[in-house]
């Protein structure tokens, strides 16, 4: 493809040549751009303030060199309080916009969508482990580099926001999505979240190269839903963080829903929901808490989650992921209005990561306050008779 | 302070028996006694030397670790059947291709040397204990430092850490990476003592920090010569203050984090690993409340090195000297208060929005310093001898640096690059475009002060073109592959990034080609290098003024009186007179002493 085709075509994305040249792919979410656009506006501040200050820095020591200045050598002021000013206050009126738009784009890349397709994803050395909305687990992994290093498949719907729940079994790891231009910090004691909205077309092809749509290119394969993108460890976590990836593959909707019910009917032990209900029996949580809502000595679990809970001290939050998480391992740090005296054990522990996950999720399927994706009416209910892609 | 003598300066330092007035070093005595004489030795200059050679092989293991790093990165680990290629280090090493494991072991423990040596045995101590040492009592016209023992102490406590170090790499070596996050530091190797080792030596590195600092502080405070209020002072004592009130505040909080670390790994008392209650979170926060502003540690001294290079290079007055030295300080101050941005991808809190915007104020005074600098070039009488050269490349990869910071200031963008090959680019034009380029520069610019011997001025730029182009070669490629999605301490790498890392390790032959052509023009100069005036540049300062090339014993014949500004270039000198052919004004009968 000739050069000039490749600018018309940056042109006709959208793309700048320099943001052809930097980043080789626009970015595949709908945050990416944003944060693509603010990148290459600091990247220009950036440009044309480096070049300020370079033309001085290479003009004077010639204009002003010691062997030149035998006859026209002028005495110059050492001090300016004006100029001093203004280049102290310019600086900061350039950085203020920049503030203000990171700022921006951190708040739409943290605060997802009530309508967010959840997925929970378990880090651990070294491998990612997703949970899907019906308890489905991956268990496939996928050869898609030169390496034998095989890597989890995570499946996301196309055009719809995909919130992830995280959580480690060991070490500080990091979730990070090039492609995406986001990423975060995954922890052994906490949940946290990140969300995107992934574009139907990806950019990269099976085997993680880039797509050359040019035909006559060795590289040209037809780009298709479904290709995908890279996930990397982005905190060091020892012997193989650099092959602690995963490979996000991007479906249409109905074939995203085919995906994940094949998933779950191939999973021998049952779903992570039905594993949760087990653990929850076993570890006798419903000799306590109902879950059809029904009055017991603890709270009932039909409608926890999302409900705002009052506590004895007089606060009041709701009920999220790391807050179940927070009251099965300590449950006495805060008592609920109307539950004082009822002594439910701690379980911090007794209870193994992988259990308290799939408590948490069980909890989670028994509210209504759970966030639901919007499925479109054409794709209310998939026909699982026709096989996935 | 007595009148020593009435001798005039000359450059002839007095040989006799009085070594009072002689070179501080002429041997005493034959070799064993002169050897025990460095080894006890009070003298800051002395000192100051000891630890110059010791961090310059420090700097020497440091870059070897980093060019086996770079080797490692020019091709990706590929397995097939089970047999790894393009493992460089683990083929150094002969191990086994089939055991492709091992060999990203030894790169991660590569990776992890050369931060630690870089930051706890080369950046922190670089510049102030080598020529810091060695020049605040010369430039404030005091006899030493105002704790001669202390001093020593610090250079025999920075000794012991080393030992620590050096021990904890003979048991094979940590791979924590440098800033030993918890719990992977708490759990690593957990049947081995090294990184209880390593960490220890951490701890003791900071008190040799801790010690110079303080004396620093006192020096500053109470042993300017007569006629050197705060603001006679050279911008260089500016710098090392603000450094050095850095180095006493925070190094106690990183003393405190580490025995906590080693606390939890020997006695499992859960501080940090949640497995026993702790948080891995918080240790993130007291790290980063030391490391943070130990940045400024490393920078402030480059800075203000720099302020001498651009002065004397340009024979001008630096620009805004009031703005210069007060930005020094304020970089002090705001750098305790910005720890929070290495964060942003911990937790999507609040405050984030807070550590941003403080970031953002922080590059101000750094912005001035920068502008202030290039803005006494103006209208100057500028020399392109080899110092002026690495300011001249101080301001161009510092500039690079700095601007580079606004992409991790600004939250969203921080988010896609945190943790990438950006962060390890942008660091490194801070670091060592900025810290050991003025180093460097700074070596060379004293180098005939402190050995009374000039060097090739030719091959010294030789060195200093391939030092500059290498540098630039090695870390630009990094901030493209960053912005890309290439994430930092990868021993192995999807294939896309191939050509950067390749443009990058080739930098970095050019780089350490570069380095090694300074060290030979260094050795030569000391071996036949012809005989330094007492003032090669024609600076005003009173190390280059008042003493000798090599200072005697003593650093001053008689105490001196300061009689002028330390860059009054415009009253003292004209901008014609070359170097050794101005005679100095007379001291003014009417200051008050």
């Amino acid at each position: 493809m000739s050069t000039s085709m490749d600018t018309l075509l940056a042109l006709a994305e959208g793309r700048s040549l320099l943001h052809r040249i930097w980043f080789l792919s626009r970015g595949d979410s709908s945050q990416a751009a944003s944060t693509d656009n603010l990148f290459m506006f600091i990247l220009w501040v950036c440009i044309i303030s480096f070049v300020l200050l370079l033309i001085p820095i290479v003009y004077f020591p010639f204009k002003y060199h010691r062997s030149k200045q035998a006859t026209n050598y002028v005495q110059s002021p050492s001090h300016h309080t004006l100029l001093e000013l203004a280049w102290s206050v310019v600086p900061l009126m350039v950085m203020i916009p920049i503030f203000v738009w990171g700022f921006d784009g951190y708040v739409s890349k943290l605060a997802s969508p009530a309508d967010a397709e959840e997925i929970h994803i378990r880090g651990q050395m070294w491998n990612w482990t997703p949970r899907y909305r019906n308890g489905a687990e991956t268990d496939l992994s996928a050869r898609i580099t030169d390496t034998e290093t095989d890597v989890p498949v995570i499946y996301v719907p196309a055009e719809r926001p995909v919130k992830l729940i995280m959580s480690s079994s060991d070490v500080i790891h990091s979730f990070f999505v090039p492609d995406f231009r986001t990423k975060m910090d995954v922890f052994p004691n906490r949940f946290t979240s990140m969300w995107f909205k992934p574009m139907r077309e990806s950019t990269r092809g099976p085997g993680g190269k880039y797509i050359d749509e040019d035909e006559k290119s060795p590289n040209f394969r037809k780009p298709y839903p479904g290709s995908g993108h890279w996930v990397f460890c982005a905190e060091y976590c020892g012997t193989k963080h650099a092959e602690m990836g995963a490979w996000i593959v991007v479906l249409p909707r109905r074939e995203f829903e085919i995906k994940i019910h094949e998933l779950a009917t191939i999973f021998p032990e049952g779903t992570w929901a039905q594993a949760g209900k087990t653990i929850s029996t076993r570890k006798g949580c419903l000799q306590c808490h109902s879950i059809d809502g029904s009055p017991n000595s603890g709270p009932t679990w039909k409608n926890m989650y999302g409900a705002t809970h009052t506590y004895t001290d007089g606060s009041s939050e709701v009920v999220d992921f790391n807050h179940l998480r927070e009251h099965i391992l300590y449950s006495q740090r805060k008592i609920m209005t109307g539950y004082a005296g009822q002594n439910m054990p701690i379980f911090a522990g007794q209870i193994k990561d992988t259990e308290l996950d799939a408590i948490i999720f069980y909890i989670k399927t028994l509210s209504d306050k759970t966030p639901q994706p919007e499925l479109d009416k054409a794709n209310q209910e998939p026909d699982f008779s026709q096989p996935a892609q | 302070m007595a009148t020593i003598s009435s001798n005039p300066v000359s450059g002839h330092p007095h040989h006799g028996h009085d070594h009072a007035h002689a070179s501080y070093l002429q041997p005493k005595g034959g070799f064993a006694a002169t050897v025990w004489d460095w080894m006890t030795t009070v003298d800051h200059k002395k000192i100051g030397v000891m630890y110059l050679f010791a961090i310059l092989f420090m700097f020497f293991l440091g870059g070897v670790a980093a060019l086996a790093v770079r080797m490692e990165l020019f091709t990706p680990t590929v397995v097939t059947g089970g047999v790894a290629t393009g493992q460089e280090l683990a083929k150094f090493w002969g191990v086994d291709a089939r055991d492709w494991a091992e060999g990203n072991n030894i790169y991660n423990r590569t990776m992890t040397l050369h931060g630690l040596i870089m930051v706890f045995l080369v950046i922190v101590p670089s510049v102030p204990a080598s020529l810091g040492n060695f020049l605040i009592p010369l430039m404030i016209g005091a006899k030493d430092v105002a704790f001669p023992r202390l001093n020593l102490a610090s250079w025999y406590v920075y000794l012991l850490g080393s030992m620590f170090a050096i021990t904890a790499v003979i048991m094979g070596g940590v791979d924590t990476g440098w800033t030993f996050y918890t719990p992977y530091s708490t759990t690593t190797d957990a049947e081995s003592m090294k990184v209880v080792w390593m960490v220890l030596g951490a701890f003791i590195l900071g008190f040799s920090s801790i010690f110079t600092g303080l004396n620093f502080i006192v020096t500053i405070h109470k042993l300017r010569a007569p006629g050197m209020g705060w603001f006679d002072m050279p911008l260089f004592i500016w710098g090392m203050y603000g450094a050095a009130v850095i180095q006493v505040l925070a190094t106690p909080v990183i003393g405190i984090t580490l025995l906590l670390l080693i606390f939890e790994r020997l006695f499992h008392i859960g501080i940090f690993d949640p497995r026993m209650g702790g948080d891995p979170v918080l240790f993130q926060h007291f790290f980063w409340f030391y490391s943070h502003p130990v940045v400024y540690v490393m920078i402030l001294p480059g800075m203000a090195i720099m302020s001498e290079l651009v002065a004397v290079g340009a024979r001008k007055k630096v620009f805004g000297y009031r703005a210069v030295a007060f930005s020094s300080l304020a970089i002090a101050g705001i750098s305790f208060i910005v720890w929070g941005h290495h964060l942003f991808t911990s937790q999507g809190e609040v405050s984030a929005v807070i550590f941003s915007a403080l970031t953002f104020l922080v590059a101000i005074p750094s912005a001035v310093k920068v502008f202030n600098w290039i803005s006494t070039y103006y209208r100057g009488s500028i020399t392109l001898n080899t110092p002026s050269l690495y300011a001249l490349a101080f301001l161009f990869l510092f500039s690079i640096g700095g601007l580079t910071g606004l992409f991790l200031g600004a939250l969203a963008t921080d988010l896609h690059l945190h943790d990438t090959y950006f962060i390890v680019a942008h660091f490194h034009y801070v670091m060592m475009g900025g810290t050991i380029i003025a180093f460097v520069g700074g070596i060379h610019f004293w180098w005939p002060k402190m050995f009374g011997k000039m060097y090739n001025e030719n091959w010294a730029k030789v060195g200093w073109l391939l030092v500059f182009v290498g540098f630039n070669l090695t870390f630009f490629p990094q901030f493209i592959m960053g912005s890309q999605g290439m994430p930092r301490r990868y021993a192995n790498y999807v294939e896309e990034f191939q050509i950067y890392h390749q443009l990058s390790t080739v930098g970095s032959w050019v780089l350490a080609l570069g380095f090694v052509i300074h060290l030979l023009t260094f050795i030569h100069s000391l071996v036949a290098g012809p005989k330094a005036d007492p003032n090669p540049h024609g600076a005003l300062t009173l190390e280059w003024t008042h003493t000798s090339s090599p200072p005697i014993e003593h650093n001053f014949e008689h105490e001196p009186v300061v009689t002028h500004g330390p860059y009054d270039f415009d009253d003292v000198i004209p901008p014609q007179t070359r170097p050794g052919e101005f005679q100095l004004p007379k001291p003014n009968p009417n200051l008050k002493h």
